[in-house]
């Protein structure tokens, strides 16, 4: 959902969430299998940010890594290396008690179901809220009224071999989300459903999601649910190749054709730049970079205005859709002056790898900077 | 309340669930005919000690068995009669010799008993009154708990209808004039009591100054322990004692040891016992491990929901607790059932007693806890990891 209100401050504090805001907190995450001769590297550095009550659907082909990257957030497997948090909790070393704790407060819905074989629809469910210990009276409406819900009300007493793939995988989806989880993990939730009761357990999700401020994590190759995510991330042999948080993406896409410098770049282009941009904030009088100084990083001008300093005297001003940065990054020079902050002034900055390959895949970029330092000497 | 899982995996496989049932259930029955069997030879090795009023007993340090008891002097029992406490003597003489059936004349060993009818060293009130009846030397009473091979007349066992039956001892012509009841016990199937002519007559090399048996009947509120020790200290000469002088406890725990202890029946059903217990705990274990590794994804899921290992456990317990408990009632009720068709059809007393009910009933939550605690080996296999 593309929201109008284009005030980056207010993009900021949205983009940017504090990491209490974090519901998973993954920092330079490393995974191996096998031991010794045979140990094999199947995550490297992933690092994936999801904030409370965002929906994130993981893609990628099998053996990318994206289920041991979901086992790895649902605590089924101990984290290695790096740091992972989940619900505020590092899971690196975690003490057995944190994980049993931690786990409580995650639904799994698993492709296989992993129903109770022995146990009705209903009895299924209320394994779940019996763990948590929600006492019948309270848990017995939410469980028949979940059920029904799902299209089960005539079967809640039919115990799994008697239920249909698809109507397995809504009871597993029930006992998953019973509990009111802060955090659904969720392996194909759709897969065996029709499109009515997909869109049903989707738009579940998306409830807790919004009401309940439930994070949930769908592994999926269900395209039909792909709507529902407020970001998409993608893994190829186990790198996160794509982190796409659909609407900033949206809305730094629709900022981005504002500006003459990215006007000249393919949707595709833009929408990469998009991805990579990051937002930041400077008070007037705040020194932005200093002249002498080595520099990685590229600007553009969103809001406000800065003025150019070279040897302390001020040289030029420069306001929204102008940008600085770049001489130093494609010359590998030291800054060639100081920029600050003439009014409150609000960036968006590319980092010097990032700005590079931006350089690499698109000449009218190049050319369009080469035109514009030119224009400016 | 919780979802009882272990009770619903018992339950959600009937057919498995009885077959496993009856395979536990016929080990437990196994080991109730196994104790059975050995309470019988319990009983049976006792009987005929526990049917004689005395407490306490002298005889031969010779004796082997109640058929091959050695004899002692007669005068010992008259020395004994003189220590304080002891009320009342009694003797019995036992031999061994050849009864005629006198339906199909074959010979079979039969246990004689002499006493003195007009002092029954027995507790059976038949004998006392049969003093007036064994009066000749060919009298005799017959044992109702004799063997049918003996051939009474209704082809099972010796009853009214036979009481004037003549037939042969040791080739010396007798009649029986009356009944009791006793049962001879391990060494021989049918017994008949005589008085000690008749006893004579049918052992002429008896000793009549030796005996068998003396029995000492104590006057009240005596200890058998003490009086015991008087009569030995009384009778032992140069350190040397002539009789073994033993109170009615010892006496019935000696015939116990004997059999069950030197013999190798006690051996015999104590390893039958054994083996009903391993082939149960094995079922169990096969019926529980089997189970779990059947299970062994919803086991992980429970993990990952956030269940204990100990839940886990707690749960393959009480699966192995009920179907314990389940096999149990019904193995008891054919047990008994068992005994009884056994106890009849093979003359020997079966009875079921509340300490066996109660031990095997330990034992079957033994080998079910036993199993189970193996086929938890497995459950701590389970790796939720493998579950996406």
């Amino acid at each position: 959902m593309i929201t109008d209100s284009l005030d980056l401050d207010d993009l900021i504090a949205r983009w940017n969430p504090s990491p209490s805001d974090l519901s998973i907190n993954a920092v330079g995450v490393n995974h191996y299998y096998g031991e010794g001769e045979t140990r094999k590297q199947v995550l490297f550095g992933n690092r994936l940010q999801v904030r409370r009550g965002e929906i994130v659907i993981m893609t990628g082909p099998s053996g990318s890594g994206k289920t041991t990257l979901l086992t790895l957030i649902g605590t089924l497997r101990k984290v290695q290396e790096g740091s992972l948090k989940v619900l505020g909790e590092e899971l690196l070393g975690a003490a057995p008690t944190t994980v049993a704790q931690l786990r409580k407060q995650i639904g799994f819905i698993f492709q296989a179901h992993n129903l109770f074989e022995s146990l009705t629809a209903y009895q299924n469910v209320s394994m779940a809220t019996e763990l948590l210990g929600i006492p019948p009276v309270e848990a017995k409406p939410r469980i028949v009224e979940t059920l029904t819900r799902l299209g089960l009300g005539q079967r809640i007493h039919y115990k799994p071999r008697s239920l249909s793939g698809g109507q397995k995988q809504r009871v597993a989806v029930a006992r998953g989300i019973i509990h009111r989880p802060q955090l659904i993990l969720a392996d194909e939730p759709t897969a065996a459903l029709d499109a009515e009761s997909g869109r049903e357990v989707v738009t579940i999700f998306q409830e807790m999601a919004r009401n309940d401020g439930c994070t949930i994590v769908i592994v999926t190759h269900d395209n039909r649910i792909l709507d529902v995510a407020d970001r998409i991330v993608s893994m190829v042999d186990g790198h996160i190749r794509t982190n796409v948080l659909i609407e900033r993406n949206a809305i730094m896409c629709r900022i981005l054709n504002e500006f003459d410098i990215f006007r000249s770049l393919t949707p595709q282009a833009i929408s990469q730049v998009a991805d990579k941009l990051s937002l930041r904030k400077y008070l007037a009088g705040e020194e932005i970079i200093r002249q002498g100084e080595m520099g990685d990083e590229f600007f553009v001008i969103g809001a406000g205005e800065v003025d150019i300093e070279i040897d302390g005297i001020r040289v030029n001003t420069l306001g929204k859709g102008a940008f600085f940065g770049e001489v130093s990054l494609i010359k590998h020079q030291p800054r060639n002056a100081t920029v600050r902050a003439k009014s409150n002034v609000t960036c968006f900055i590319l980092s010097k790898d990032d700005f590079q390959s931006v350089m690499d895949n698109s000449q009218t970029f190049e050319q369009e900077l080469r035109n514009a330092i030119f224009a400016r000497q | 309340m919780r979802t009882n899982v272990a009770l619903l995996n018992i339950l959600s496989n009937p057919k498995k669930t009885l077959l496993s049932l009856a395979g536990i259930g016929t080990a437990i029955l196994l080991i109730f005919m196994q104790l059975g069997f050995r309470g019988a030879v319990e009983n049976t090795a006792t009987n005929i000690y526990s049917k004689m009023d005395f407490d306490i007993l002298l005889r031969s340090p010779d004796y082997l068995h109640f058929m091959d008891s050695g004899t002692i002097e007669r005068r010992f029992l008259n020395q004994a009669s003189v220590v304080a406490g002891v009320a009342d003597t009694n003797f019995l003489r036992v031999t061994v010799a050849n009864w005629r059936n006198p339906q199909k004349l074959n010979t079979k060993a039969m246990l004689i008993v002499g006493i003195d009818p007009l002092h029954s060293p027995f507790k059976d009130p038949r004998v006392d009154h049969a003093f007036d009846l064994l009066t000749a030397p060919e009298t005799i009473l017959v044992d109702t708990k004799s063997n049918w091979e003996f051939g009474p007349r209704n082809g099972r066992r010796f009853a009214e209808a036979d009481v004037g039956l003549q037939t042969e001892i040791a080739n010396r012509q007798v009649q029986v004039v009356g009944l009791f009841e006793m049962g001879a016990g391990l060494a021989a199937n049918g017994a008949v009591i005589c008085n000690e002519a008749g006893f004579r007559r049918i052992d002429p090399l008896a000793a009549p100054d030796r005996i068998n048996f003396g029995l000492i009947k104590l006057a009240p509120g005596r200890s058998a322990h003490e009086v015991a020790a008087e009569i030995k200290e009384l009778l032992t000469r140069d350190g040397i004692t002539p009789v073994d002088v033993l109170t009615r406890r010892e006496t019935l725990d000696r015939e116990l040891t004997r059999w069950l202890g030197e013999t190798p029946i006690g051996f015999i059903f104590n390893l039958g016992v054994f083996i009903a217990f391993v082939v149960g705990a094995v079922i169990v274990y096969m019926v529980l491990g089997n189970d779990v590794a059947n299970r062994l994804h919803e086991y992980a899921t429970m993990r990952a929901m956030g269940y204990s290992g100990m839940y886990l456990a707690s749960i393959v317990l009480r699966q192995a607790g009920y179907l314990a408990g389940f096999a149990f009632g019904p193995a008891l009720l054919l047990s008994l059932v068992l005994y009884s068709i056994t106890g009849n059809l093979a003359n020997i007393n079966l009875t079921m007693t509340w300490d066996r009910i109660a031990f095997v009933l330990s034992l079957t939550l033994a080998m079910s806890a036993l199993s189970g605690t193996i086929a938890l080996k497995k459950l701590w296999q389970v790796a939720p990891a493998e579950l996406f």
